[in-house]
């Protein structure tokens, strides 16, 4: 699906689900992406640590926010969305979460467009990663491993977690206040 | 005058309508109805957007990080508020350097049109009640019924909450607390000034605080008011929920004794 943000109208947000990928095929991303290679110039997340699209989508604005104003922490726009995603200041940890994992078999990849570009993103990831699924909330909130989630977000002594709605403000909350 | 001022967060937000609902001595209070980043098309769901201007007056370098300094600490505190799941306005998107923060909106629309502060729904029931005399006689009994000493209740045991909590909110105001839809449950709202602290003198200072709010705006009924929100506040803190509770209750009642034949600052030098 394609999302914009009424602030930044010059860019346009792809998101897609892949699931039941092999773990063969995860490998090879995991090297092109460690190769850096321009193939593969997506934002490759694991759906174990986010809870709903709301969360995601914080992520991507702050991120777009960022790099339309130049004043992004990490190197690339990708790799921003994933510091962005993580409530601790370390680069390492929100890719050791965040990023594309072996023990996930679902992966959401997001890509950044400039408006005026006509790339067919779609075409060139069912290339790469295989077919789409359906992405919204209900299919998100059942791919959380939620152990996991609270942790990371450090949210075990938080009062009412019984909701996605709940856990997604939470999230969004420590995604916002990271490093402050 | 504020012409310029909301010129300047028209550059930090384009393309989003904004309309200003409140202005304070440090910050514009905007409400919208586009979201930053999750719009559905058919929602007609408020936002509130908080915004910090540059002071003309303060070098820029102190005045960008004081900017930020100040809508973090705020963020800060709504966080934890929503994190011990009490009733506060959620984080939606931040831009701290630009002092902007997005919230959620609370409350609805009284029948006179007004926000359902708890200010606004007292004065609604004043009203009401005066309009209502003008047929029966004296009668104001509207203002003093049990639905607003259980409204009382919870505002007293929602600051008990908050104080057990060590937060302290630095401007409880009644019209700082926002009735909700679903049973006029209070909510607070508007952190500018409130700290974490566990001292009882903080904490009876934001209850005279409060006492005197509520003294001035509402002062036919201002005594049984305060009793009804200090019954409240000693409520939650002798439930079960919070150890320790009593001992603390007492410690910052007998604060808040002293408090009340000094004032609200602690030494009148400086």
């Amino acid at each position: 699906m394609y999302i914009t943000f009424p602030q930044f109208p010059k860019y346009k947000v792809y998101i897609s689900l892949h699931q039941n990928i092999s773990s063969e095929k995860l490998q090879t991303i995991k090297e092109n992406l460690a190769s850096q290679n321009s193939e593969y110039n997506y934002c490759f997340l694991n759906a174990h640590h986010i809870i709903s699209l709301a969360h995601l989508q914080q992520a991507i604005h702050r991120s777009v926010m960022n790099y339309s104003r130049g004043t992004m922490s990490a190197k690339t726009v990708n790799a921003e969305i994933i510091l962005n995603l993580s409530p601790v200041n370390s680069i390492m940890d929100a890719f050791k979460n965040f990023g594309i994992r072996e023990d996930c078999d679902s992966a959401i990849v997001v890509k950044i467009i400039e408006e005026d570009s006509n790339e067919d993103v779609s075409e060139k990831l069912t290339k790469l990663v295989g077919p789409e699924s359906e992405l919204n909330d209900q299919v998100l909130f059942d791919l959380v491993d939620f152990k996991r989630f609270k942790k990371v977000y450090k949210l075990n002594d938080a009062k009412f977690t019984h909701t996605q709605n709940d856990l997604s403000k939470l999230a969004i909350g420590a995604c916002i206040l990271r490093g402050c | 005058m504020t012409d310029h001022l909301i010129a300047a967060v028209q550059t930090h937000l384009p393309n989003i309508d904004v309309n200003i609902i409140s202005q304070g001595a440090e910050a514009l209070v905007f409400e919208t109805t586009t979201h930053p980043y999750n719009q559905t098309s058919e929602d007609a769901s408020k936002y509130i957007i908080k915004y910090r201007p540059p002071k003309p007056y303060r070098h820029p370098k102190i005045d960008a990080s004081i900017t930020k300094i100040r809508t973090v600490g705020e963020a800060r505190i709504m966080y934890k508020l929503s994190k011990l799941g009490i009733p506060a306005p959620t984080l939606i998107s931040s831009d701290f350097n630009n002092g902007i923060v997005w919230m959620e909106y609370l409350g609805y629309n009284l029948p006179n049109g007004n926000i359902s502060s708890f200010k606004n729904w007292l004065w609604f029931l004043e009203e009401t009640a005066k309009a209502q005399q003008d047929e029966e006689g004296e009668d104001l009994s509207l203002c003093v019924s049990e639905e607003v000493k259980l409204v009382c209740n919870k505002v007293g045991e929602l600051i008990g909450r908050i104080h057990l909590n060590d937060v302290i909110h630095g401007d409880l105001t009644s019209s700082n607390i926002i009735l909700l839809p679903e049973n006029n449950e209070p909510a607070l709202i508007d952190f500018g000034l409130s700290s974490i602290s566990g001292l009882p003198e903080d904490k009876a200072v934001d209850l005279y605080v409060l006492e005197r709010a509520i003294l001035s705006t509402h002062s036919v009924f201002s005594n049984t008011y305060n009793t009804w929100l200090l019954q409240g506040y000693k409520d939650i803190h002798h439930s079960k929920e919070f150890k320790q509770g009593s001992k603390k209750y007492s410690e910052t009642i007998k604060r808040l004794e002293d408090v009340r034949l000094r004032g609200r600052k602690r030494s009148m030098l400086g």
